[in-house]
């Protein structure tokens, strides 16, 4: 009877274990999930937010949002966040991005293969009072 | 008996602890959603100067978020600082803190520990909250 014990322990725990990890993993994926998605919102308000009409300036700035709130995340790698639309008054604005969530080498590695990817998209509309 | 006891022992553990890990998974998201609530008031400008980040209005509408999440949370706000690292925050106290993050940059935290909803696992469970956005501050033009 003790050695039937044993094994039915020796089955289950790290089940049970495993279990406990993935539901940690999934956790932190959410987790990741908002403060991509956050800083995506952010980043494209800040670029309805540039000087109307001025592209290049818009993308700087939604680049600075997205960048100064992804070094404060690093678990969260990313290659940056690219912006479109309507930059003429009224001004509507998407930007996506695309990031990895370093688990390899964690103990979430024994969960879920690889680095999960997340992807987040926001739009923003600009003032119509602003000139072009 | 003793078998009961053991496993109602460990099922109410067990209890405790999911409902705290849910609500700190609650604040936590509500921590980001009032950080970038903040940092938005603190990116525009105050009323009289354009180009003057608007960092001490940015922390009451940020607390206010926080304050429908964060029982029996003390919460300090520090506009114009940085938050102090984590291990010099008190156990449930929560630091609003808008500072400027670089040219054109405007910054907010959401740093500290919660108090807890089950108090007896406040030990067992560190959980704690660190959340900073940042934003260009807004330009404006006519």
């Amino acid at each position: 009877m003790r050695g039937q014990a044993l094994i039915e322990s020796a089955v289950t725990i790290p089940v049970l274990i495993l279990l406990f990890i993935g539901f940690l993993a999934i956790g932190l994926i959410a987790q990741a999930y908002v403060d991509l998605n956050t800083t995506v919102y952010l980043a494209a308000v800040s670029a309805v937010t540039a000087p109307a009409g001025n592209s290049a300036l818009g993308q700087q700035y939604a680049d600075e949002t997205f960048a100064g709130s992804m070094r404060h995340v690093p678990e969260l790698t990313s290659a940056g966040i690219t912006c479109g639309g309507a930059w003429s008054p009224p001004a509507t604005i998407t930007c996506q991005a695309h990031a990895e969530l370093q688990l390899r080498g964690t103990p979430f590695s024994m969960v879920v293969p690889g680095n999960p990817r997340i992807s987040a998209q926001a739009t923003a509309h600009g003032s119509p009072y602003r000139s072009s | 008996m003793v078998e009961f006891a053991l496993v109602a022992g460990a099922f109410v553990i067990i209890l405790f602890a999911a409902i705290s890990a849910a609500f700190h998974s609650l604040q936590r998201a509500m921590a980001e959603t009032a950080a970038a609530t903040g940092v938005q008031v603190a990116a525009s400008a105050v009323a009289g100067d354009p180009t003057q980040a608007d960092l001490a209005g940015a922390v009451a509408p940020t607390e206010q978020l926080l304050r429908s999440v964060m029982f029996s949370t003390t919460l300090d706000g520090r506009p114009g600082q940085q938050c102090l690292p984590m291990d010099r925050i008190p156990q449930g106290t929560l630091e609003v803190c808008t500072y400027a993050a670089g040219p054109g940059l405007v910054g907010e935290t959401v740093r500290g520990h919660p108090a807890y909803v089950v108090p007896f696992l406040a030990q067992l469970l560190p959980w704690s909250v660190d959340v900073t956005l940042v934003m260009h501050q807004v330009s404006y033009q006519q």
